[in-house]
C-alpha cells in the first residue's frame, strides 16, 4: 500500500469542516487541507491539525472486564455475551426502565439511530446524550418559538449579515472556523459585531460593542434591548404584523425592563444596552447566535426564547443574511438529536407521547408498540442510579464524569449501578468505573454520516484501520442486539442500510441517501424531502413550522440563578473552554502539539478580585463550592468582572458546578454557582 | 508574480492553528509563533519576513542562507552553526536547533509549494490573518473595501444635498 488521502469530516466541534487524512499502509501519518470544502475551504483550527491521538499507545485494543485484580482482557464473543446476559437479567428482574443508554454526539447518525432503536425495542426511552448538557434549551425554546430547534440558516448567511450578535459564546475559541471564515469576513465587509457575556474573551476583542453582564442575568438585558427597540419604534412592523403572534404580550412584559433596570440587575452599562439596541435595529439582515452561556442555566430555555424574540422583532428570519440559533458544540450533536437519541423524542423529533407519530415509527420498525413515557434525561439517569432505580447503563463514547455538572454525584451513580458498560476509544474517567469496556474504532477508522450545526449532512469515509481488535460502534450495537434476541430488527450489513432506513423514518432526511451523500462533497442540508431535492439552506421562508405558521412570542421574566454568592461563598463561579482542548480532553489530551500548548487548567480572575483575596498570578489555589473542591492555577485577566471566577471545565472542574436543572429542558446550571477561594499556603 | 506570506494581526483570532500546522510540517519545530497580548487585545502571528535584502543572508559566511525569487532559505548541509544570522536578523527569527547544531527558519513550506500547495500556516488560518498571495491581491482587496466605504459616504452625501 502507499500513502493515500481520504476525505473525512473533522471529529471535533459542530462546524463540520472537511479535511483529508493522510495514511500510509492503513495508519495515520498526517492531514492535508481540503481547499474545496464548502464549509472551511481548507482552513482548520488547531485541533484537527494534530490528530495523532489516533496512533496513541493508550488506545483501547481489546474488550476489558473488571475483576478483583483490575481489568483483564477478554474476547469479543465473551464480552458481548456478558453484556447481553446482564442486560437481559436486569430488564427481566427490574423492568425495562431500570436500564439506560447514553448515545454519543461523537458517533455517526447511523450508530446513534441504532442505539436509540435498541433502547426503545428493549422497552425504554431512557436514552439520552450530551445534547442535554448543551443545546437542549435551544431545541425546546426554538421549537416552541419557530417550530424547529435547529439553526435557521447557514454559516454563509452569517457572513452576509450586517449586524452579528454573539451572546454567551466565544467562537474565537470554540468555533474558530465560523469566527474566522464567516464572522470576520462579515466584519471586514462592514458588518457590526455585538458580543454579550461575562468575560471580554477573544471573540469580544473583535466586537464593536461589548456588553459585560454578570452570569445569569441575560434575560434582563435582552428584555431591555427589546424595550428600547419597541419604545423607539425600531422594530420591523410589517414582519410583526404578518408573521408574528403575541406581540402585545411582549410589549407588556418588557415595558418594565428599562435599560437602567437591566443595568442594575446585570452590571452592564445602560448606555451600552441602548447603543446595542440601536445598532441591532439598524439592519433587517442580522444574526443572533449563542452557546453554553445562554443554555446552561436554570432559565436556559427562557434565555433562548428571549434571544429568538429579539430576532423576530427585527425580522431576522427566513431570508438570506439572517441566522438565528445555537452554535452546536460537537461534530454530530445535531445529528444525534435528529436521530432521536433523546429521552423525549423518537427519530425526527416525534415526541414519544405523540400516539400517531409513535405508531408510525413502530410500524416501520415492525413492532406493535413502543414505550410511550418520556425517558430519563442524562442528569436524571445518574440521580436515579444514585438512588438505586437505574441498575445498568450502556455508555457509548461519552464521558459524563468530566462533562456533567456536580460530577461527584455522577461517580456515585455509576458506582451504585449493578452493571456498567462503556464503549470508547480510550480509558476515560468514566470507563474506569465500568464492568465491561468495549474498544471502539475512532471516527476515521469507520464510515458514516455526520450532521453539522447548519443541518448539513456529510459522509465521512474510512481512512485508517482501527487498532487491535477495536470495532466500529455500529457493528458492536448490531452484535449486541442480535445477542439480545432482536436480530430481526437489526438485520443490517453496514451503515448504508441503516441510512436507507433513516431515509424512510425521518422525512427531513428522506432524500439524503447513502449513494447521493457519498457523491456530494460538502453534503446536503436538511430538510431534504426527496432524492431530487437540493436541500434547504434557509428555514421559515414563507411561514414558521409552528401550528399557526407564525413566530410564537413567549415573553419571559428575569429569574436569578439557583445559587447566588453569600458570605460563605462570596464569588460567582462560571466555566469556559479553550481553543486547543476539546470537551473532556479524551482526544486532544493525547495529541502532543495540543498538550504542549494547553497543558492544564487556568482559572481567570480580575486583578482586583485577586487583590481582595490575596492571590497572585500563577498561584495554585483551591476552589470550593457546596459540591466539591478543585485545585487550579490562577491567571489574572483584566477582561473578567470583579467577583467572578471563570474556570475551564475540560480538566474536571465540574466537581464544583451546580446541577440545578432547567425545568423545561433538564439542562444543569453549569454556568453559575457560588464559590470561594482557599489559599494553599 | 511572486507570492508572499502576508500576515495581518488585525484578523488574528489567537487560535495558534498556524503554529501546530507548521510544527507538523517541519518535524516538530514550529517556525511561526503567535504572541497573544491580552492587555492590548491583539494577537500577532510572527514569522520570517523573507526580506529582499536579507541581513541573515548577507552575514552568512558559508552561503547556507540564500535568497531566491520566492524567499530566504537555509541549506542545512552548509550551516556551520556560527549564529551570525541570529545576530543580524532584526526580527529575531532564526532559531538554533540544538539537536542538529544548525539554524532553522520558515521555508515557506517548500515541500508543499513543490506540489503546488500553499504553506501550511496560510492553509490552516481560519481568519485570513495569514494569506499566501501576490502582493497586488492584498492591496487590491484593501482598496476595494475602502472604495466601497467612499461610495457609501458619497451616496449619503448626495441624499443630504
Amino acid at each position: 500500500m502507499s500513502e493515500s488521502l481520504t476525505p473525512v469530516v473533522c471529529p471535533y466541534c459542530g462546524v463540520g469542516c472537511g479535511l483529508f487524512i493522510k495514511s500510509l499502509n492503513g495508519k495515520y501519518v498526517g492531514i492535508e487541507y481540503n481547499y474545496n470544502h464548502p464549509v472551511n475551504k481548507g482552513s482548520l483550527c488547531p485541533k484537527p491539525n494534530d490528530l495523532s491521538f489516533l496512533n496513541s499507545p493508550h488506545r483501547l485494543k481489546k474488550p476489558l472486564k473488571k475483576t478483583e485484580s483490575g481489568f483483564v482482557e477478554i474476547g469479543w464473543r465473551e464480552a458481548i455475551k456478558e453484556v447481553a446476559g446482564r442486560f437481559k437479567e436486569i430488564v427481566n428482574g427490574y423492568g425495562s426502565n431500570s436500564v439506560a443508554f447514553l448515545a454519543s454526539a461523537k458517533c455517526f447518525n447511523e450508530e446513534n439511530y441504532l442505539l436509540q432503536k435498541l433502547a426503545r425495542l428493549l422497552g425504554t426511552n431512557n436514552v439520552d446524550h450530551c445534547a442535554r448538557l448543551c443545546h437542549a434549551p435551544t431545541l425546546v425554546g426554538m421549537g416552541r418559538a419557530t417550530g424547529v430547534g435547529a439553526l435557521t440558516a447557514t454559516f454563509n448567511d452569517i457572513a452576509n449579515s450586517e449586524v452579528i450578535v454573539i451572546w454567551g459564546a466565544n467562537p474565537a475559541e470554540t468555533y474558530p472556523i465560523v469566527m474566522g471564515r464567516y464572522i470576520m469576513k462579515a466584519k471586514n465587509n462592514g458588518a457590526k459585531l455585538i458580543v454579550v457575556g461575562p468575560t471580554k474573551n477573544k471573540t469580544a476583542w473583535h466586537s464593536d460593542i461589548f456588553i459585560q453582564v454578570r452570569p445569569g442575568t441575560d434575560i434582563a438585558v435582552a428584555n431591555a434591548i427589546m424595550n428600547v427597540i419597541i419604545n423607539e419604534g425600531l422594530y420591523d412592523k410589517e414582519f410583526i404584523e404578518r408573521r408574528v403572534d403575541g406581540f402585545d404580550k411582549l410589549v407588556q412584559t418588557v415595558s418594565k425592563y428599562t435599560p437602567e433596570l437591566a443595568a442594575s440587575i446585570s452590571g452592564a452599562s445602560a448606555f451600552a444596552i441602548k447603543q446595542a439596541a440601536y445598532l441591532m435595529a439598524s439592519s433587517r439582515k442580522g444574526t443572533i447566535v449563542w452557546s453554553m452561556g445562554i443554555t446552561q442555566h436554570i432559565v436556559g430555555q427562557r434565555n433562548v426564547l428571549a434571544l429568538a424574540t429579539i430576532a423576530a422583532l427585527l425580522g431576522w428570519y427566513g431570508k438570506p443574511g439572517t441566522c438565528v440559533g445555537g452554535l452546536r458544540g460537537q461534530n454530530n450533536v445535531q445529528g444525534s438529536c435528529d436521530m432521536g437519541a433523546l429521552a423525549e423524542f423518537l427519530p425526527g423529533y416525534v415526541k414519544v407521547v405523540d400516539d400517531v407519530g409513535r405508531k408510525r415509527i413502530a410500524e416501520l420498525w415492525g413492532v406493535t408498540e413502543l414505550p410511550r413515557n418520556v425517558g430519563l434525561t442524562l442528569p436524571c439517569i445518574f440521580r436515579e442510579a444514585e438512588s438505586g432505580r437505574v441498575k445498568a447503563a450502556y455508555v457509548m463514547g461519552e464521558n459524563p464524569v468530566i462533562s456533567e455538572a456536580n460530577s461527584t454525584h455522577v461517580i456515585n451513580g455509576l458506582d451504585r449501578m449493578e452493571f456498567l458498560v462503556v464503549q470508547d476509544i480510550f480509558m476515560t474517567e468514566t470507563a474506569e468505573h465500568a464492568d465491561i469496556i468495549l474498544p471502539a474504532a475512532a471516527w476515521a477508522e469507520k464510515e458514516g454520516s455526520f450532521t453539522n450545526s447548519e443541518r448539513r449532512v456529510q459522509w465521512s469515509f474510512k481512512a485508517v484501520e482501527p487498532p487491535g481488535e477495536a470495532r466500529p460502534d455500529l457493528y458492536i450495537i448490531i452484535d449486541l442486539a442480535k445477542e439480545l434476541g432482536l436480530e430481526k430488527y437489526f438485520n443490517y450489513s453496514g451503515p448504508d442500510e441503516v441510512l436507507l432506513e433513516i431515509n424512510k423514518v425521518i422525512p427531513a432526511y428522506a432524500g439524503i441517501t447513502p449513494t447521493r451523500l457519498k457523491n456530494t462533497p460538502g453534503g446536503i442540508i436538511w430538510p431534504c424531502p426527496s432524492t431530487d431535492h437540493e436541500g434547504t439552506r434557509i428555514l421559515h421562508v414563507e411561514k414558521f413550522r409552528t401550528p399557526s405558521g407564525k413566530f410564537n412570542i413567549i415573553p419571559v421574566e428575569h429569574q436569578p440563578p439557583a445559587e447566588m454568592p453569600d458570605d460563605e461563598y462570596p464569588l460567582i463561579l462560571t466555566t469556559h473552554r479553550v481553543v486547543g482542548v476539546f470537551h473532556t480532553n479524551t482526544m486532544t489530551g493525547r495529541s502532543n502539539a495540543l498538550v504542549k500548548r494547553w497543558p492544564e487548567a487556568e482559572a481567570i480572575i480580575n486583578p482586583a478580585t485577586a487583590h481582595t483575596y490575596g492571590v497572585s498570578d500563577n498561584e495554585v489555589v483551591k476552589l470550593v463550592t457546596r459540591r466539591g473542591e478543585y485545585l487550579v492555577k490562577i491567571r489574572l485577566h483584566q477582561g473578567i468582572q470583579e467577583g467572578v471566577i471563570s474556570v475551564p471545565w475540560h480538566w474536571g472542574a465540574n466537581k464544583l458546578t451546580n446541577d440545578a436543572l432547567d425545568p423545561d429542558a433538564s439542562t444543569p446550571e453549569t454556568k453559575v454557582c457560588a464559590c470561594k477561594i482557599v489559599k494553599l499556603r | 508574480m511572486v507570492k508572499i506570506l502576508y500576515v495581518d494581526p488585525k484578523n488574528c483570532i489567537s487560535c495558534k492553528a498556524c503554529e501546530i500546522a507548521c510544527e507538523r510540517e517541519h518535524d516538530n519545530v514550529n517556525h511561526i509563533d503567535v504572541y497573544i497580548v491580552e492587555d492590548a487585545e491583539v494577537s500577532v502571528p510572527y514569522t520570517c519576513r523573507h526580506c529582499e535584502n536579507a541581513p541573515c543572508v548577507t552575514v552568512c559566511p558559508t552561503k547556507a542562507l540564500y535568497r531566491t525569487d520566492s524567499g530566504v532559505f537555509v541549506n542545512y548541509l552548509r550551516c556551520i552553526g556560527c549564529r551570525q544570522c541570529i545576530v543580524a536578523c532584526p526580527f529575531g527569527i532564526p532559531k538554533f536547533l540544538d539537536m542538529f547544531k544548525v539554524v532553522v527558519k520558515c521555508d515557506l513550506c517548500r515541500h508543499r509549494l513543490a506540489k503546488n500547495l500553499p504553506p501550511a500556516c496560510a492553509s490552516t488560518c481560519p481568519s485570513g490573518a495569514i494569506v499566501f498571495t501576490e502582493e497586488v491581491e492584498v492591496t487590491k482587496a484593501k482598496r476595494g473595501v475602502e472604495v466601497s466605504k467612499i461610495i457609501g459616504a458619497v451616496k449619503t452625501a448626495k441624499t443630504l444635498t
